[in-house]
C-alpha cells in the first residue's frame, strides 16, 4: 500500500508542479484571500501562514516531491509521510476548486498511514543497513482497519448518494455519464453499447448493486476475496472508459488494504485474547 | 520500525491500549458521522464537526460521485472585452473579436485530458464558487489577455472608470465573463436517443463583469 500510495503521489505531485504558479500562487487563478474565504477561513495552509509566492510554493512542491520518493523507498517512511499529510492539506486548502475525491481520500489515507509500521517490508533503508525486521503492534492493525473502514463509508455513502437518484434507479444514469465530454471517452467503445437500452440498464444498475454490495462483502470472510475483486473490475472499467486522473488507481490501492494477511491475523490474535470487541 | 510493545503494553487495560481504542473509535465514529447523509440527526452534528475537520485536514462529506444524477456539464467558459461606453466588442489585431475561452475538452486527446486534468475540474467548478474566485479568474484573463498594466477599478458610485482611465492617459476596459454549455435534450417519451439523434441545445449565461484600466 505505501509503495502504490507514493507512486500515485508524486504523478499527482508532477501535475501540480506543471502549473504550480496557475493553481498555488497570487499570480495565478485563485488568489490565498478568495481560497480562504471559500471555506469561511475554517482551512488551513501553509499558503494562508505566509504570501503564497513562486519560490515558497516551488520549494514546497520540491520538498513534497522528494518526500514521496522517499517513501516509496521506504526511508523513514512515516516522518515522510507525517510530512505528505501536511503539504497534501496544505496546496488542497490553498486550491481547493482543481481537487476532488481522489485528494480527499490521498489526504486521508496519508492521515491513517501515518500510524503504520511503514518500514516493514520493501525498504531501502532496512535492507541497505540490514536493520531487524520490526514486529507490528496491535495499534498499527487498527490503523489498517482505518483504511478499509473508510474505503466501506466512501462505497455506503456513494451508493446511498446514488440510489436517491432517479436516473440510477431507473436504469438510465450510464447513458449521461456517457454523454459527458469532458470525462467519459477514453477509450474506445462500441457505439451500440450506448444505444441499446437493455445494456444501459444492466451496465447503470451493476454498477449501483455492486456499490451497494462491497461495504458488507469486504468485510466478509468468504466473499472479501471476490469483493476485492469486484472492486478492482468496476475501477479498472471506469478507467479505461472515463478521464477521472488518479482517483481508481488510489481506489484500488485502498483495496489493497483488504489482502493483509498479517494483519488480519494480529487482530485476530487480540480478538482471542484481550480484544474482543476487535472487528 | 523497532517493536515498541512492552509486557506492560500487552496488558488488556494498559494504558496505551486504551489510548488507542479511544482514538480509533473517534476516528471510526467521525468517519461515519461525516459521510452520513444530511439529516435532522446527523446535520447538526456534522456542523458541530466540522470547524475540527476543516482545521486538522480531515474533512471529506458525503461521497456523491456522479449522484444523485450525472450532471452533464459540456460546458466552457469565455470572456469578451468592451471599451467603456461602447457596445461591441473590441477587436484583435487580426480583425477577430477580441476573446478568451476556456478548453472546450470534447477536442482533446485522452492524454492532454490526464495531465490537465487539474484544468477540467477548476473551469467546470469556478463559476458555482460565489464572486471571489470568479473575480479573480477575471483578473487572471484581464492580465494575461489585455496586459499585465490593466489593473481592476473598483466600481464606485462616484468613480467613472472612463474618467479615472482618461486622467491616468490610459482606457478603461470592461470584461464580461460568461458559461456556454452544450445541454441534450431527452425526448419526451423516455427513450434513450443515440448521440447522432439527440437533439443538443446550447445554452449560455453571463456570469458578470469588472471593468479595468491601463
Amino acid at each position: 500500500m505505501r509503495i502504490g500510495h507514493a507512486a500515485l503521489l508524486i504523478i499527482c505531485t508532477i501535475v501540480w508542479m506543471i502549473d504550480r504558479d496557475l493553481w498555488f500562487t497570487d499570480a495565478g487563478m485563485l488568489t490565498a484571500r478568495s481560497a480562504a474565504a471559500l471555506n469561511h477561513g475554517q482551512q488551513q495552509s501553509l499558503f494562508f501562514w505566509f504570501p503564497s509566492s513562486p519560490w515558497l510554493v516551488q520549494a514546497s512542491l520540491a520538498i513534497l516531491f522528494v518526500q514521496c520518493w522517499l517513501l516509496l523507498l521506504g526511508c523513514w517512511s512515516r516522518f515522510q509521510i507525517a510530512c505528505i499529510f501536511f503539504w497534501l492539506v496544505s496546496f488542497q486548502h490553498r486550491n481547493p476548486l482543481i481537487c476532488d475525491g481522489e485528494d480527499t481520500v490521498f489526504r486521508l489515507f496519508s492521515f491513517m498511514m501515518i500510524w503504520m509500521p511503514l518500514d516493514h517490508r520493501w525498504s531501502l533503508l532496512r535492507w541497505r543497513f540490514g536493520w531487524p525486521q520490526s514486529t507490528a503492534g496491535f495499534e498499527h492493525a487498527w490503523a489498517l482497519r482505518l483504511v478499509q473502514f473508510e474505503m466501506t463509508a466512501i462505497y455506503a455513502s456513494n451508493a446511498w448518494s446514488k440510489f436517491q437518484g432517479q436516473t440510477w434507479r431507473d436504469g438510465t444514469a450510464i447513458y449521461y455519464v456517457g454523454q459527458m465530454t469532458d470525462m467519459f471517452g477514453r477509450g474506445w467503445l462500441p457505439a451500440w453499447m450506448f444505444e441499446s437500452e437493455w445494456f444501459v440498464h444492466q451496465a447503470t444498475w451493476g454498477v449501483l448493486v455492486c456499490e451497494m454490495v462491497l461495504p458488507i462483502a469486504l468485510w466478509l470472510r468468504p466473499t472479501r476475496r471476490i469483493a476485492i475483486g469486484l472492486g478492482i473490475a468496476l475501477h479498472l472499467a471506469i478507467e479505461y472508459s472515463m478521464n477521472l486522473f488518479l482517483f481508481e488507481w488510489i481506489m484500488i490501492v485502498g483495496l489493497m488494504a483488504f489482502l493483509t494477511p498479517n494483519s488480519n491475523k494480529r487482530v485476530a490474535r487480540g480478538a482471542a485474547g484481550d480484544d474482543a470487541r476487535a472487528p | 520500525m523497532p517493536n515498541t510493545d512492552t509486557d506492560t503494553d500487552t496488558k488488556p487495560t494498559s494504558p496505551r491500549r486504551v489510548l488507542v481504542r479511544c482514538f480509533v473509535a473517534i476516528a471510526l465514529l467521525t468517519i461515519v458521522i461525516d459521510t452520513a447523509p444530511k439529516s435532522a440527526v446527523t446535520g447538526p452534528i456534522q456542523e458541530y464537526l466540522r470547524p475540527a475537520l476543516n482545521v486538522t485536514g480531515l474533512w471529506q462529506g458525503e461521497w456523491p460521485l456522479f449522484a444523485p444524477n450525472p450532471t452533464i456539464n459540456n460546458g466552457w467558459l469565455s470572456a469578451e472585452f468592451y471599451r467603456v461606453g461602447s457596445t461591441s466588442p473590441m477587436l484583435a489585431p487580426n480583425g477577430q473579436t477580441l476573446t478568451w475561452n476556456s478548453p472546450i475538452w470534447s477536442e482533446f486527446s485522452a492524454w492532454d485530458k490526464f495531465y490537465r486534468f487539474r484544468h477540467v475540474n477548476y473551469f467546470n467548478r469556478v463559476p458555482f464558487r460565489g464572486k471571489e474566485p470568479l473575480d479573480d479568474l477575471a483578473d487572471y484573463i484581464a492580465r494575461t489577455t489585455l496586459g499585465p498594466e490593466f489593473q481592476f477599478v473598483e466600481t464606485k458610485p462616484n468613480l467613472d472608470p472612463q474618467q479615472e482611465a482618461a486622467n491616468k492617459g490610459g482606457e478603461a476596459i470592461e470584461l464580461r465573463l460568461s458559461k456556454s454549455a452544450v445541454q441534450i435534450v431527452m425526448p419526451e417519451d423516455g427513450s434513450l436517443p443515440t448521440r447522432d439523434e439527440a437533439t443538443w441545445v446550447y445554452v449560455g449565461s453571463g456570469l458578470g463583469m469588472r471593468k479595468y484600466v491601463k
